[in-house]
Formats: structure tokens, C-alpha cells, sequence
């Protein structure tokens, strides 16, 4: 599995950052209007956001619409995320300069914890969506 | 009332004079007291906007009959296992 991210140089709370990597880590989509809200989180670099812990230093949220998702296709899913990270590189300047990358990330996909279970389960926004249309390693 | 932790690893980095300062202490004289800690990344960054705040840690400490609890939160803190490793400095 290939991760998209963009990648750059920012200050963020007073901390340079410098191959810094904004990946998506929550997506709420409407599929009816096709409109799209991501949050994303800044992290000091691709290593840390994929660790599982979520160590962003902040995050920044975009609303967009989108046409073409189709709800059971995994490359409309996959694009969904690559989407709003052009979104963000198109319309917040502190990410004009970053470039989009992708990672391979192997990722282990796992049931979500039952209602009320929530030790140590931290949702990833790719396997979650790929896990909620039944696609399996 | 601050400190400074030198070398502090956080997020994937190392912030080289983090600042810590007290954001709010609660609870009673009875059960004690829960004082939560904002860690900056410096104290600049700390004083231009309580939004910088990078991470919290906490500590709890007893009553201590006429002392004051903000001065006995910071002692408490400062001589948690989280901060162990570390060298630590008034600020």
C-alpha cells in the first residue's frame, strides 16, 4: 500500500520543521453531494506519521467537493485522500511549496474496537475506508 | 513559575530548551490537587499564544497546610519519572 503525503519545509508552533509531511488523518465525506471534509496532520516527518500515534504538532482542515467517488471502487477511495492533499497545496499557502509524495506503508488491517473499546485502536483513514468496503491484504 | 527541559524528544524531534509552565491546577484540599503543565517550544512561542502549546504532562500533589499549592505543584512536577532523564532548569 502506497501512502500519499506532501512534504516541506514550515515553522509550527515555534518548531522548524524541515521535511516536514502532512498526511490526511480524517476524511468525512458526503457521497451523495460529493463534498469532502479532511483534516490533516502535520507531522516533523513521514517516520512519525506513521508510527500509529497520531504525534502531528497540529493540524489544519480543508472542505472541498469532489465528483467521480464511487463508493465500492479502492481507486476512487485512494483518490479521495490524494484530492484533498491537492486541495491543500492549492489553496493554503503555507503548503504551496510542498510537494506530494507517496510512501509504501504496509499496513495490518484490523477490525474497529466495539462500541465502548478503545484501548490502543488508532484508526488509520486508508485502512479504515479500504476495511469498511471489505478489501483485504 | 517555569521551567525549562533540556534536549526534549518529542513528536520525532528534539526541541533544545522546551519551556514548561503551569496552565491550571484543580481539585480540593481534601483530595488533593491535579496540575496540568503545558510544554512550548520555547517560552517566546509560549507567551505569543497559549495555542502553541505542544503537549501537556500532569502531576497531582497533596494539601500542604500554608503553602501554596502553585509553588508545590512545580516541586512535584519537576520531580516526576517522566522528567527523569532529563535536566531541568528554572526559568
Amino acid at each position: 500500500m502506497f501512502i500519499k503525503y506532501l512534504e516541506g519545509d514550515i515553522t509550527v508552533k515555534g518548531v522548524h520543521l524541515p521535511n516536514s509531511a502532512v498526511r490526511c488523518i480524517d476524511v468525512v465525506g458526503d457521497e451523495t453531494n460529493h463534498a469532502w471534509m479532511y483534516t490533516f496532520g502535520i507531522y516533523g516527518d513521514i517516520e512519525t506519521s506513521l508510527d500509529g500515534k497520531h504525534e502531528f504538532f497540529d493540524t489544519v482542515r480543508v472542505m472541498c467537493m469532489m465528483d467521480g467517488y464511487q463508493p465500492n471502487n479502492v481507486e476512487t477511495k485512494i483518490n479521495v485522500f490524494e484530492y484533498g492533499l491537492n486541495v491543500l497545496k492549492t489553496n493554503d499557502e503555507r503548503f504551496v511549496n510542498f510537494t506530494l509524495k507517496e510512501v509504501e506503508h504496509n499496513l495490518t488491517f484490523t477490525n474497529p474496537p466495539a462500541s465502548g473499546e478503545s484501548s490502543g485502536y488508532v484508526i488509520d483513514p486508508v485502512l479504515y475506508e479500504l476495511n469498511a468496503i471489505g478489501v483485504s491484504e | 513559575m517555569a521551567f525549562t527541559i533540556k534536549d526534549y524528544k518529542i513528536k520525532g524531534i528534539t526541541l533544545p530548551e522546551a519551556y514548561v509552565k503551569l496552565m491550571d491546577v484543580t481539585a480540593t484540599k481534601y483530595s488533593g490537587f491535579h496540575g496540568t503543565f503545558g510544554i512550548y517550544a520555547s517560552k517566546e512561542v509560549a507567551d505569543e499564544n497559549i495555542a502553541n502549546i505542544l503537549t501537556h504532562i500532569s502531576a497531582n500533589c497533596p494539601y500542604q497546610a500554608d503553602s501554596n499549592v502553585w509553588n508545590v505543584m512545580y516541586d512535584y512536577m519537576k520531580a516526576s519519572p517522566l522528567l527523569k532523564d532529563y535536566v531541568l532548569t528554572d526559568a
